[in-house]
């Protein structure tokens, strides 16, 4: 094997392999999604999460006020750090926080349906592509978990979740 | 650093009394390279004493043994996070029906990100080294003879080879389990053409290195 030979072998290999880098870094970006889109998602989670435990926190009110869902939320936020988070018998209910939307700080949209079942909505940037990670599943505990959120969000924009016979 | 075998025969010699042209003709004919004759006799200086004068030198193994292992390494983080990157492709355009829960997605994606940042990390570096160290080679004849290269060549060579043949092993026992795949072929392949190239690559350099290793005469 001359060593001109062996050189151009090499060059031609090198060539081959980067093109192949290139080729796989491009498709996996397509494939992947962009960082903007990346940053959506990650915060339409969190603004999901955060819809989980202001559910909560409703359901907890609800829980010590006979059963009864409030009219509206302002019925709730004056008692969430009174009684409520104090309350021995309500023990799944301490150390929780009124959640707003992330981004823009703005209450969750609510709705009453009936005197055990509730409506929570938001507004979010993308589809959802993946199911929601359930709740504090790391402890492998729902109990944060009140809306139902079985069905990916088919677009973008304003989506409500229902929230009913908790426990 | 000339190879300390032949500075020691060249100090013998030199103070056998033997002269310089004598001692560097012995040593061609023996098929060492012209090259490093001249440096081991250039580490003595020509002067009239009783016994032969070393020069300083200057000592190159720890800054061939660096550039070579960040050689190797890059190697390595190139090939698993191109290999990663292309499953998680596979896996992305092929998912398995049997094999799927709202964690994949994400798990997916993941992966995905962290091969396209290990490519867009390593490559360059990777590609930079491997031109600079083929020139180096090309005008340095001791760089050729590296204990170090050749190590870690033949290190790299059995795991690139023990990967081929796991790949065929798999690809048997997958198909014998009829779990044969457009999937499951299509990473096979992915893994034969990283371990392959790798394989093919690093044996023709052996092959050549040792070749080249004595001065044909």
């Amino acid at each position: 094997m001359s060593k001109n030979n062996s050189e151009a072998f090499n060059r031609i290999l090198g060539w081959c392999v980067a093109a192949v880098i290139v080729v796989a870094i491009t498709g996996g970006l397509i494939m992947s999604g962009s960082p903007m889109k990346a940053r959506d998602l990650k915060l339409d989670e969190k603004r999901l999460s955060n819809m989980q435990d202001t559910a909560r926190v409703i359901s907890c009110y609800a829980d010590k006020n006979e059963g009864e869902l409030p009219e509206s939320l302002d019925d709730i936020k004056d008692s969430i750090d009174g009684d409520l988070r104090h309350d021995p018998k309500l023990r799944f209910c301490q150390n929780l926080k009124w959640k707003t939307d992330p981004v823009t700080n703005v209450d969750f949209e609510y709705k009453r349906l009936s005197s055990r079942s509730f409506e929570l909505c938001g507004v979010f940037k993308r589809k959802q592509e993946h199911g929601a990670v359930q709740g504090n599943s790391i402890y492998g505990s729902n109990r944060n978990v009140i809306l139902d959120t079985t069905t990916l969000r088919p677009n973008a924009g304003r989506h409500c979740y229902t929230a009913k016979n908790w426990n | 650093m000339a190879n300390k075998e032949l500075i020691d025969f060249v100090k013998q010699g030199l103070e056998a009394g033997q002269s310089r042209q004598s001692i560097s003709d012995a040593l061609l004919t023996a098929g060492w390279k012209l090259d490093e004759v001249k440096n081991a006799i250039h580490s003595f200086a020509d002067v009239d004493f009783p016994i032969a004068v070393p020069r300083p030198r200057p000592y190159l193994s720890a800054r061939v043994a660096f550039l070579y292992l960040l050689f190797f390494i890059m190697l390595a983080i190139v090939a698993w996070s191109l290999g990663s990157l292309l499953f998680s492709m596979i896996n992305m355009a092929f998912p398995d029906a049997a094999n799927s829960n709202q964690y994949t997605g994400r798990r997916v994606i993941r992966q995905m990100r962290s091969g396209i940042a290990g490519l867009v990390v390593a490559s360059p570096i990777f590609f930079f080294l491997a031109r600079f160290l083929s020139k180096a080679r090309r005008k340095d004849p001791e760089l050729q003879r590296s204990q170090i290269r050749k190590w870690l060549t033949y290190l790299t060579l059995v795991a690139a080879g023990s990967t081929l043949v796991g790949d065929a092993i798999s690809l048997v026992y997958n198909l014998l389990g009829g779990g044969l795949t457009l999937r499951f072929i299509l990473k096979s392949l992915v893994v034969a053409v990283i371990a392959g190239a790798i394989f093919i690559y690093l044996m023709r350099d052996a092959e050549s290195g040792d070749s080249a290793d004595s001065q044909n005469v």
